[in-house]
């Protein structure tokens, strides 16, 4: 048989050759096993069992955390929380989208004369689905868990139908943001904010503002996703296969290192690479700058990181600034916190920078003259003065009620900000997984090692969740700042335990 | 006749470095036509421009008379390429593999199962087809990458150094199969630094 008859015979089959790829793949070795299935509906009973069952009842019986029943409250938190997820989605396509398929897989298809549409589209559509079913329960369940709208019956179906409309976009937005250029996005993120910005506006002149508004938070959502969705499914004829491949085989790499208990080095495939200030490192007479200009360069050689670090700890600094003004609220301090530790790891490379030195073998002289002050001079002083600009913005808008005490309040940003770049540094010294995570954990529910694992993971961030908690469980301002300096160089110990256990 | 194949003083330069010097060739329908030259006259480069990842600074290539454009259908349905690492699926035994490619053009057809069986015959891999890919020499992977690249239809097929890391008698085996395939009237060009295989072609390009 000729190539060229074969194919032409073939042309007709399109949708038989899709089916026939997709069905030899799925019956290769090791697809799940009966075992494996087990035991994941294992955890999930466990965790509604023990978790998500408690959550819900306390929540039902409880008062709501946010009261919504102000005229106009529920239709600008929705929007708010629509437009957000509009956003969080279109950023999670550029990263990993849901056209990434395994890339043996990907290759075969693209080697094809099938137009893109014939083996995009179904994943597409089966993915999609999934993520809206996902979007709205998780929706609802935080409606419950948070606010009051489930506490009326009158409110419920709005309540249920914003949700679907937020889910239904989040996961249309989610293909978006994959096949649809940068520009494009921009486009579609102004545009969602300023509708978004319209609905609550004209949701307040509503007559019945609660769920007059409601209902068309969800119909705006709804109509939004329907079009979005046309057009992003029309883009899949022209989608770019070559950035598709190469998303499709990191993606392939860092689930590898999800799966094998190594988060932080799947996240490390996502560092975008230094471009830019090529000799911007040495002054004119050739000697080296300073700690804090090298740091400032090479943050610069990353700019889209550089800029949502100043966002995070701008922000964060605010809620820090809220949370521990006027009687310390645990929910914006805690958040601010995290929000600071997010910033912290995108503020530059010298985090990295920091763990190779301490960690490779030392190839020219001395290990510890200046590593350190090398290494922690530009996060310490970005994070600091990151989180100070924010706080002090906030408290210059008079955002947060002030008490008498601006003293305490200082020292307990301060002490915040010791407290996370003590996680961050823990965070980043992190290698590889330790064997002794994955000996069993037997309890009476079972080996629970996977959960000290998942622990490990997020260890950075768990530190400064539980430390915030202590800290404001804190008798007194003092008391949380000793606290804080505390778990800050027990995380510098441990971090520094790491590097050693690599050598 | 149209040429399957055709470079125009095709160039690649790179700054100050010459990738590909000027060249200029035509290969017909059933040809077997081989590059050769040292590491780095361009040989892969040349490659790359047909299968149109790489693109010119001078002159042009074509395929059947048309310029090269891998989003267009009728260009993937012409050629079948092994010139950048083909990525496997570390779960699929040989055969499986083989058989998802023959699939993705026959689809449920008994063709692909013939297909299928034929390649994997004729590479001698029969006695691998059930291993996984990790489980298997570099110069059996090297013979299973070229079974995924020959079990398609194609009028055109690039092969960049077949012969890595196999033996002679797998050498003989590969030409074998070429001559084969291009009595069916396919052409091939060939990147290579083996004398057996370049005995074998009806025509040379001779980079550097």
């Amino acid at each position: 048989m000729t190539g060229q008859a074969a194919v032409t015979a073939a042309e007709a089959y399109a949708g038989d050759r899709v089916r026939a790829v997709w069905h030899r793949y799925s019956r290769r070795g090791d697809r799940t096993s009966a075992g494996s299935r087990a035991y994941t509906a294992y955890l999930v009973v466990l965790f509604g069992a023990f978790f998500l069952a408690p959550a819900l009842h306390a929540a039902g019986t409880s008062p709501a955390l946010f009261s919504l029943s102000a005229p106009g409250a529920a239709t600008s938190v929705s929007c708010a929380f629509t437009v957000t997820l509009c956003w969080s989605a279109q950023l999670a396509g550029r990263f990993w989208g849901p056209l990434v398929l395994q890339p043996f897989v990907l290759h075969v298809f693209t080697s094809t004369d099938l137009p893109p549409t014939a083996y995009l589209g179904g994943a597409a559509r089966r993915r999609l689905r999934y993520a809206g079913t996902a979007l709205l329960l998780a929706s609802c369940a935080a409606a419950y868990l948070t606010t009051d709208l489930f506490d009326d019956l009158g409110t419920v179906p709005q309540a249920v139908a914003v949700a679907a409309g937020a889910g239904a976009l989040g996961a249309v937005a989610w293909l978006w943001g994959q096949v649809r250029t940068p520009r494009d996005n921009l486009v579609l993120a102004s545009a969602a904010g300023a509708t978004a910005l319209l609905v609550t506006l004209t949701g307040h002149r509503i007559p019945d503002a609660g769920t007059g508004g409601l209902w068309l938070v969800a119909v705006a959502a709804a109509t939004t996703a329907v079009i979005l969705a046309r057009v992003a499914f029309r883009s899949l004829r022209t989608v770019d296969l070559a950035r598709l491949a190469r998303e499709s085989s990191r993606a392939s790499q860092a689930q590898t290192y999800v799966l094998t208990g190594t988060l932080h080095h799947a996240l490390d495939l996502y560092r975008p690479e230094p471009r830019g200030f090529t000799s911007a490192l040495f002054r004119p007479d050739g000697r080296l700058r300073g700690h804090l200009a090298q740091g400032a360069v090479r943050a610069l050689r990353t700019p889209g990181r550089t800029s949502a670090a100043a966002l995070l700890l701008l922000a964060g600094g605010a809620l820090l600034a809220a949370g521990t003004a006027g009687g310390p609220a645990l929910p914006l301090w805690a958040a601010g916190a995290c929000c600071v530790y997010l910033g912290s790891g995108r503020v530059g490379e010298t985090w990295r920078g920091l763990r190779d030195e301490l960690t490779l073998p030392p190839l020219f002289g001395g290990r510890w003259r200046g590593t350190l002050a090398r290494g922690l001079a530009w996060p310490a002083a970005a994070v600091t003065a990151g989180t100070l600009l924010g706080g002090g913005a906030a408290a210059a808008t008079r955002w947060p009620q002030y008490d008498a005490h601006p003293a305490d309040t200082a020292l307990l940003a301060a002490a915040t900000i010791v407290l996370v770049l003590g996680a961050r540094f823990l965070r980043e010294m992190k290698s590889n997984l330790p064997l002794s995570l994955l000996l069993p954990v037997m309890t009476p529910f079972g080996d629970l090692s996977g959960l000290l694992v998942v622990a490990w993971q997020f260890d950075g961030l768990v530190t400064v969740v539980l430390g915030t908690a202590l800290l404001h469980a804190a008798p007194s301002a003092p008391v949380a700042a000793a606290l804080a300096a505390a778990i800050a160089t027990c995380c510098a110990w441990t971090g520094l335990r790491r590097t050693r256990s690599v050598w | 006749m149209v040429p399957v194949l055709a470079a125009d003083g095709a160039a690649v330069e790179l700054a100050d470095t010459t990738l590909l010097a000027p060249t200029t060739f035509e290969v017909g329908p059933g040809e077997r036509w081989c590059v050769t030259g040292g590491n780095g006259t361009g040989k892969t480069t040349l490659l790359r421009a047909f299968a149109g990842t790489r693109s010119l600074t001078a002159g042009s290539v074509s395929v059947r008379g048309e310029p090269v454009a891998m989003t267009d259908p009728r260009h993937r349905r012409l050629m079948a390429s092994l010139v950048e690492p083909v990525p496997v699926a570390r779960d699929m035994t040989l055969r499986e593999q083989v058989a998802l490619v023959a699939a993705s053009w026959y689809g449920n057809s008994t063709a692909a199962a013939e297909g299928t069986g034929r390649v994997v015959e004729r590479l001698g891999l029969s006695a691998l087809g059930e291993r996984f890919p990790h489980q298997v020499s570099s110069g059996q992977s090297q013979l299973f990458s070229l079974a995924l690249t020959l079990v398609r239809p194609a009028d055109v097929v690039l092969l960049d150094e077949p012969e890595r890391h196999l033996d002679r008698h797998r050498v003989d085996l590969v030409a074998g199969l070429l001559a084969e395939r291009a009595e069916a009237g396919t052409a091939f060009l060939v990147a290579t630094h083996d004398p057996a295989l370049v005995a074998a072609c009806d025509g040379r390009v001779e980079l550097g």
